[in-house]
């Protein structure tokens, strides 16, 4: 069976002046149709990188990323390239900071290249009703909580109905009702046939996934105290400057 | 307030468009007080590009966040036309910053599903409600900014001087008065710096808005026509006659 995504032997450095940052080294992973997967690290270990690479907003420098049978960087033309990313949803902490902007507007923008504005809105609303959000969709990001700002993050992930969603640091900060809500959505989503990608820095917080990743440089000490499945070393190795 | 603050589009004759007004804004980090805004009082006028300098930590992230109308100060005011925008409600304030305040900053916020000219119409596309309206409005302004054979590209296709150049033809999209620009060059290389900052202080001046530029680019302050430094929330003002040639 051909794995829906896979990174293969994925490096990636930044420049900080006339300094290269190797944030990740030759790593590979691959994820199946409708799997729950976890990425495990620390807080700088290089997580956000990973999570952009798979979804396809941060190319790497050298290694492949192939999602349902194609290269993301190779998807040909600007129509076909939208048409495979519209597949990929990815959740995180950013969003539209300053500009008054309402939540259901912004995540309405990104349906505008198949669907009318009010047709976007509708979409978008249906999209925070099934995150238990639609309360907050008339707010703006700026006046939002992180449990709320995460909620609304998911749903302008799936709101174009991808068969992937990588969600990066999701539970971070967070209280153990909004946390274990959020958790519950994933596992949900991830019920409805739609493979899941999720990072965190604690373990404990992939509980209940299919395989979980290891981002640090060496194996763990040994196995953790609850059993959360089977934690593998990433083939390769994260770096140690960017989250 | 806040239809007063929309309504009032055109500054009135003589007075800054945004003025801050003896603010201050303190924190307590356990048992120390931080005080992050000092009593910070200046204006900015029509047509007028004035940079705030300063290290990071000096307190320019806090008074971005109080003209944006997200944070409340202690005390003091800012003033846009001559209403405080510090005292509007969440929703209000929401509105001025949709309405009235363009804000730009490292090209972050852009939606990377969506394309360059969806983008830039999405502010546009809240106040017109009409898809194709939007679009057609905003096209031209990406047009301008040198943009335009890139309309229909995805923003993640784009390059980071592209996407900073779509902040702020979203940001200019609603013919704001005030723009707000956080370090809106802290990821790009220099000659594209140069053309990010000649663009917006040629906007500033052409579109008459009160543009306040938040950096620590020492480049960047050479296309404003005033200059202050924040350092440890207090504000260290320099005339024109500081402001070097770009």
């Amino acid at each position: 069976m051909t794995p829906l995504l896979t990174l293969e032997s994925v490096s990636l450095r930044y420049w900080r002046g006339r300094r290269p940052v190797q944030v990740l080294k030759e790593v590979s992973l691959d994820l199946e149709a409708g799997e729950f997967g976890g990425i495990w690290g620390d807080r700088s270990a290089g997580k956000t990188t990973i999570a952009k690479i798979a979804a396809g907003v941060l190319s790497p420098d050298e290694g492949r990323v192939t999602f349902d049978g194609q290269r993301l960087a190779d998807a040909g033309r600007q129509e076909q390239r939208g048409a495979l990313h519209a597949q990929i949803g990815l959740a995180t902490r950013r969003g539209p900071e300053m500009d008054g902007l309402s939540v259901e507007a912004w995540i309405a923008a990104t349906m505008l290249n198949s669907h009318s504005w009010r047709a976007a809105l509708r979409r978008a609303h249906i999209a925070l009703e099934r995150v238990g959000a639609a309360d907050v969709g008339a707010d703006s990001w700026e006046n939002l909580a992180d449990g709320e700002r995460m909620l609304v993050a998911i749903a302008q992930a799936i709101v174009r109905g991808p068969k992937l969603l990588i969600v990066d640091d999701p539970v971070a900060g967070l209280g153990a009702s909004r946390r274990a809500e959020i958790m519950d959505l994933l596992h949900a989503i991830r019920g409805a046939g739609v493979a899941v990608l999720m990072t965190a820095a604690e373990l404990v917080e992939l509980q209940g996934a299919d395989r979980i990743w290891s981002l640090a440089d060496m194996c763990l000490d040994g196995p953790p105290a609850r059993p959360i499945g089977t934690v593998v070393p990433l083939r390769g190795t994260g770096g140690a400057h960017h989250g | 307030m806040a239809e007063a603050v929309l309504s009032e589009t055109t500054p009135r004759s003589g007075s800054p468009l945004l003025e801050f007004r003896d603010v201050h804004k303190h924190y307590r980090s356990g048992s120390e007080v931080v005080r992050a805004v000092d009593g910070v009082s200046f204006t900015v006028g029509a047509g007028e590009l004035v940079a705030l300098y300063g290290p990071s930590g000096s307190g320019k992230s806090t008074l971005l966040r109080i003209a944006a109308g997200i944070d409340a100060p202690d005390s003091g005011g800012v003033f846009v036309n001559g209403r405080d925008i510090t005292v509007l409600s969440d929703r209000d304030a929401a509105q001025y910053r949709m309405y009235v305040l363009g804000w730009i900053n490292q090209a972050s916020d852009l939606l990377d599903g969506a394309s360059a000219l969806d983008n830039a119409a999405v502010k546009q596309l809240v106040a017109v409600r009409s898809l194709r309206r939007a679009r057609r409005n905003v096209a031209p302004l990406l047009e301008e900014l040198g943009l335009g054979q890139r309309l229909k590209h995805r923003a993640d296709t784009l390059s980071m001087g592209e996407r900073q150049r779509v902040m702020i033809a979203r940001a200019l999209s609603v013919d704001p008065r005030v723009v707000l620009a956080d370090e809106p060059t802290g990821s790009l290389d220099t000659r594209r710096s140069h053309e990010v900052l000649a663009l917006l202080r040629d906007a500033t001046h052409t579109r008459q808005m009160a543009t306040l530029l938040v950096t620590h680019d020492e480049h960047a302050i050479a296309y404003a026509d005033r200059v202050y430094t924040l350092q440890d929330g207090v504000l260290h003002g320099s005339g024109p006659d500081a402001v070097p040639t770009p």
